[in-house]
């Protein structure tokens, strides 16, 4: 045995071995008798086993095993049951007892595991205190039994020398001769920070916690990866601690549970990833959805206008666009925004049902012809209602309701207020404004400022005194969506 | 030689690992696997007659999961802020990364990569908002990990800013 280290630095190692690692630890007596256990076995699939009984039955691993006769078997992939699979290591403690090491290899039901590692661990540390004073009474055979632990465990354990090198602490396992193979050379001086720059960048805070000398306190790197000569990767851990003044440095080949973090990683990543791409996928369609209903939509309000000379296609094109950018600052959701600006063009479907001499009589109307006029409201809130989807519905409204006044002297049902349905609110403003600043077959066109002017007389008799200042506000951007959209649509 | 530590940073998926790759190695892979830890890669690169080794440090993609450790930051020389040009959020975690290393290490030299090039038909990232950091100074570059478009270019890049730190 090479190391010279007094039983309790090594023990404080075993301590952290165990730690970093989920499983449990069973101490037996020769006739199966349990006479210590750590470490979370029922989590592993084995029963709640007690001190003092006899787990020989139970433990069908053990059957014929003991007494051992190499001091150390190792039994891989145990199927405890249908979902758990785990690594058996039996060491002979001393003559009469014996340690089982039960380290989870696979666990099917990997999710929740994941989750509950971080639990695992802390209740893992808390029983490990409880266990301490067992642990720390050194047994003759303890440094043998503690080079197997290390060996089984893939873990490399090195002390610092004054002059910064390191020295092994214990014979390593194969899996780090290939990994760290100067190590081997002169285990006396030992370089891990010239062969892994990662270890490098790590002993600047490990030495920060080894010149602090608390005792017990350690850090861990973090997992890092290494490629192998022959191009595999290994996921490798350093975990720096002090410990009676020695400068103790780990490096551990990472054990199932990196694979599980790594795997539980890996499907929330995916399914993030999975869901963007369906999402754009369906905005996509939708989208597409939505541009023909709108163009549907657009052209029929069109062929409807067409009766009346007056209304132009690019007229309920802005209409819809003004009302959209009204939506827009008043924080409406997405969808509702693209619903007022296909809804709102169709305001004067209902004119379909008023008589061509009415409609387009130059001159004044009589007031019966007038009574006649004001029916075209009606009429497309009667085209438009009973319908399920809330874009007609929104039409509905704004048909029936964009002469209704603030006041409640509009028509046709005199509606006060919020009474009017906001949609209709919002295109009462827009439609009078728009009218205003184009030019017509009966009338000249006014500048914004004028027409602004004008309509200003309206706020809170005709119109929604809040949305009209809104609109006031939005001058500049609804004067840009005029200037860009004078072509017509039809 | 000159070593310069450069670190990989960006959200997860961008490409990091798949650009250190293709620069290093000259492979792309299709499939995903995320990188949990730390990977670092060297290769050197030689500009007005000076050869600088680049320690190219890919580091775990950073989300609500994982965020980049400060000390994984310490030492570096620069660093190369990647984005996926097909997820727009990818680049507002490009940004936050960015003031993560100038909290943490100062301004050092850094270049930003909009990577997945070849996807073009399915970017949506905000060009006008990249037009924005131009404008403020960022070098930004288009590249592609799967068919190396700008690949070596961005190394060379970072490493002449590198080497114009000397
Ligand atoms: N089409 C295309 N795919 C790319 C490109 N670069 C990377 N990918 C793919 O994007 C996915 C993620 O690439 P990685 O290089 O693993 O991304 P990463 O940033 O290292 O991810 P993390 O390690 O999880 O942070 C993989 O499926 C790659 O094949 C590219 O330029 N074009
Ligand atoms: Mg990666």
């Amino acid at each position: 045995m090479k190391t010279q280290y007094p039983d309790n630095v090594i023990n404080k190692i075993l301590q952290i071995t165990l730690e970093t690692h989920t499983f449990a630890y069973l101490a037996i007596d020769r006739d199966g008798v349990l006479l210590n256990r750590s470490g979370n076995i029922i989590d592993l699939g084995l029963p709640d086993w007690k001190t003092a009984e006899n787990i020989l039955n139970e433990a069908l691993f053990l059957s014929g095993m003991l007494p051992l006769d190499s001091g150390y078997e190792f039994i891989p992939s145990w199927h405890v049951n249908d979902n758990k699979v785990v690594d058996i290591h039996l060491f002979q403690d001393n003559d009469t007892t014996w340690a089982v090491l039960v380290d989870k290899t696979e666990d099917l039901e990997w999710q929740s595991q994941a989750r509950q590692k971080a639990n695992e661990l802390r209740l893992l540390q808390h029983e490990m205190e409880q266990h301490k004073q067992s642990l720390q009474t050194p047994k003759d055979s303890s440094s043998k039994l503690h080079c197997s632990f290390f060996e089984a465990l893939d873990m490399m354990a090195l002390h610092q020398n004054k002059d910064g090198s390191f020295e092994l602490l214990h014979p390593v396992s194969d899996n780090f001769q290939q990994i760290f193979p100067e190590a081997f050379a002169n285990q006396k001086k030992v370089y891990p920070q010239d062969k892994f720059l990662f270890i490098e960048n790590f002993l600047i805070d490990a030495q920060q916690l080894w010149d602090l000398a608390i005792n017990h306190q350690r850090i861990t790197s973090g997992p890092w990866i290494e490629t192998l000569a022959h191009g595999d990767n290994v996921a490798l851990e350093a975990i720096a601690i002090n410990w009676d003044k020695h400068k103790l440095l780990f490096l551990a080949i990472q054990d199932a549970s990196y694979q599980q973090n790594h795997d539980f990683l890996q499907r929330g990543r995916d399914e993030v990833l999975l869901n963007n791409i369906l999402e754009k996928e369906v905005h996509k369609r939708t989208e597409l959805i939505r541009a023909r209903e709108e163009e549907i939509a657009l052209r029929l309000v069109c062929a409807a206008d067409s009766k009346d000379s007056g209304e132009t296609g690019a007229h309920i094109r802005r209409l819809g666009l003004y009302c959209e950018l009204m939506a827009t600052h008043l924080g409406w959701k997405q969808d509702k925004i693209d619903e007022i600006r296909i809804a709102a063009p169709m305001h004067d479907i209902g004119k379909i049902g008023i008589p061509d001499a009415i409609l387009k009589k130059p001159g004044k109307l009589t007031d019966d012809e007038f009574t006649i006029m004001k029916t075209h409201t009606e009429i497309g809130g009667k085209i438009l209602s009973n319908s399920k989807s809330s874009l007609v519905q929104m039409a509905r409204e704004i048909a029936l309701n964009h002469h209704e006044k603030w006041d409640g002297s509009g028509y046709p049902q005199g509606l006060v207020g919020e009474q009017i349905a906001i949609g209709a609110r919002i295109a009462a403003i827009m439609d009078v404004f728009d009218a205003l600043i184009h030019k017509r077959a009966y009338k000249s066109e006014m500048s914004i400022d004028e027409a602004i002017q004008i309509m200003t007389k309206g706020r809170g008799t005709h119109f929604d005194p809040d949305l009209f200042d809104l609109f006031i506000n939005l001058k500049k951007e609804v004067t840009e969506i005029t200037r860009l959209n004078n072509d017509s649509i039809c | 030689m000159i070593k310069m530590k450069v670190c990989m940073l960006g959200a997860f998926a961008v490409g990091k690992t798949s650009l250190v790759q293709q620069y290093v190695n000259s492979i792309f892979s299709e499939k995903y696997q995320t990188t949990l830890g730390v990977k670092i890669d060297k290769k050197s690169v030689s500009i007005n007659d000076q050869t600088l080794e680049l320690i190219l440090w890919d580091l775990a993609g950073e989300d609500e999961f994982i965020e980049v450790r400060s000390s994984y930051l310490r030492g570096s020389s620069g660093v190369i802020l990647v984005a996926d040009g097909t997820r727009a959020e990818t680049l507002d975690i490009a940004l936050m990364l960015k003031q993560k290393v100038d909290r943490e290490v100062g301004e050092i030299p850094f270049i930003l990569l909009v990577n997945k090039a070849d996807l073009a038909d399915n970017w949506t990232i905000d060009q006008t908002r990249l037009e924005q950091l131009k404008q403020d100074g960022w070098f930004i570059m288009l590249t592609s990990a799967k068919d190396s478009a700008n690949v070596e270019d961005a190394y060379l890049a970072l490493a002449t800013k590198l080497q114009q730190t000397l």
